[in-house]
């Protein structure tokens, strides 16, 4: 099974701090992928570097063969990665229809059909009653869904999550999961998914990534990773 | 009613329609990327003389300069976009706005220096005279340009509200690093809106030619009211460009009515306080 994503020994410094180094792992065609690891830890920047944001200074990033290394967000879009942000970026001013219908803009010229698309998604993630309220009217809950509802109308093949859990309540965090669950399994969509609440990312799982201080730490399955000295080591914080 | 109060405010609209199509261009531009463009009022005038020059040295009728006006200022406001606004993009606010007024004295003084500072206009067009009707007169060259305004103003606002390009416009306006992730290059999105407010000005100008005098400042006069037409619509909201611009228009004209014309841009400008004290974020502005 060749890889959908694969990262090669990449790199990304900050003036003198290194944020990422040297990480190498690959995410195959229909995982959800967990990259975990404590707070600071590189995950975010690591994220930015696949989806364009940041040029990593080392190492190579691969989509489906290809390299795309140091490609912008718009094109690393358009080749079928599709983000969201931890902290809501959604266009307030803008109807939730037309915020998913701006993502769905990324393959269709087709106005009606975008409104279609902007339908369905919106459905999925389950704003079908509020497909004409104001986004910025929306709950901090009700947005992060339709950040991830506006993600999936680009088509993605492989769809980033920076922190999806944060800030939201329980009953809020288990609809999540049904819906990370629901894309992988419905819509056939691959997952890598940022997240340092560990007892929410490791049963919905199939493979998890560690990172520390900026290097990768542990790959494997959750009960195993889970396990792992050095894993137990850097979120206990001890020498 | 009076048909003096009728002329006015019969004139008024015809010219309120001309302050919203340039405004609407201004607008755009002030919207997506948080820049004045103060060379505004000088792609009109770039307007106005591309339509003299195609008129004297081409014999073309101003009529059908209105399209070329339209794309030569596309191009204008591209160029100007690629060259100078995208290096200054995220410069400090005093740079940007030194950048955009160095361009209008450039515009100005290159038009000075080849043109001349004489008054010209274009005589014997397709569209002349006047007529008559319920007491009022109408120039078919304002009556013409005002259809033309509505219409290109119009195609804008179809272009930002029902199309793909104006959902992506919009999109950058709101979020830059969102739209990027939906797939929009914000660099061809500020590029297309230059054009576009580009164009707005050259065709607003080139609309203008067949009745207005031509001079290399005519842009300073057009251009503060444009700012004075956004300022009232609220910045960066096309539909609230279209509005005051009218209203203003009609301002202009009625304070020419009941006070002798040469005061008649103390009305304008008392709107223009009065909404800065009163609603700085204009009539149909966002917070």
């Amino acid at each position: 099974m060749s890889a959908l994503l694969s990262l090669r020994g990449v790199t990304k410094r900050f003036g003198g701090l290194v944020a990422n180094r040297d990480v190498t792992f690959d995410v195959h065609e229909g995982e959800i992928v967990g990259l975990i690891g404590p707070n600071g830890a590189g995950k975010s920047t690591l994220f930015n570097c696949i989806a364009g944001y940041f040029s990593p200074d080392g190492g190579k990033v691969f989509f489906q063969g290809r390299d795309i290394t140091g490609y912008s967000p718009e094109k690393v879009t358009h080749l079928g990665i599709a983000r969201t942000f931890q902290i809501v970026k959604i266009f307030g001013n803008m109807t939730v229809r037309e915020n998913i219908m701006v993502g769905a803009f990324c393959r269709t010229w087709s106005v009606s059909r975008a409104s279609e698309e902007a339908e369905a998604w919106g459905t999925f993630v389950g704003l079908g009653g509020k497909l004409d309220y104001m986004a910025g009217e929306l709950t901090l809950a009700e947005q992060k869904w339709l950040q991830l509802g506006r993600a999936l109308a680009t088509r993605p093949r492989l769809l980033l999550m920076d922190e999806v859990f944060a800030g939201l309540t329980q009953a809020e965090i288990k609809s999540a999961v049904n819906l990370i669950k629901r894309i992988k399994e419905e819509k056939g969509i691959t997952v890598l998914i940022v997240e340092h609440v560990m007892d929410v990312v490791m049963p919905l799982s199939d493979r998890v990534i560690v990172l520390d201080n900026g290097e990768k730490i542990a790959e494997g399955k959750p009960e195993e990773v889970s396990r792992d000295e050095r894993v137990i080591r850097a979120y206990l914080g001890e020498e | 009613m009076n048909p003096d109060l009728m002329q006015a405010i019969t004139s008024g609209l015809l010219l309120g329609f001309i302050y919203s199509l340039v405004a609407v261009g201004l607008t755009l531009i002030w919207g997506v990327m948080d820049i004045v463009n103060f060379a505004h009022g000088d792609f009109l005038m770039l307007g106005m003389y591309t339509s003299y020059v195609l008129y004297t040295f081409f014999g073309i009728d101003p009529l059908f300069s209105i399209p070329v006006a339209g794309a030569l200022l596309f191009v204008v406001g591209v160029v100007t976009y690629r060259t100078i606004i995208r290096r200054i993009l995220d410069g400090p606010m005093l740079i940007q706005i030194f950048s955009t007024f160095g361009l209008m004295i450039f515009l100005r003084y290159v038009i000075f220096a080849v043109f001349k500072p004489d008054y010209r206009s274009i005589q014997k067009t397709l569209l002349s005279g006047t007529f008559r009707i319920f007491g009022v007169y109408v120039g078919i060259p304002e009556l013409v340009a005002a259809a033309g305004a509505l219409v290109t103003t119009g195609i804008i606002f179809w272009i930002m509200n029902y199309t793909k390009t104006g959902a992506a416009i919009t999109a950058t306006a709101e979020n830059r690093e969102a739209a990027q992730l939906m797939g929009i290059d914000p660099d061809r999105i500020f590029s297309l809106s230059w054009g576009i407010g580009g164009a707005a000005a050259g065709i607003a100008g080139a609309l203008l030619a067949n009745f207005f005098y031509i001079f290399p400042e005519v842009g300073g006069v057009f251009g503060l009211t444009a700012f004075v037409v956004v300022c009232l619509g609220g910045f960066g909201s096309i539909h609230g460009a279209f509005v005051a611009g009218i209203l203003v228009g009609l301002v202009e004209s009625l304070g020419g009515y009941v006070a002798p014309p040469e005061y008649k841009h103390i009305f304008v400008y008392s709107i223009f306080i009065f909404v800065l004290l009163v609603r700085p974020r204009g009539l149909f502005g966002v917070t």
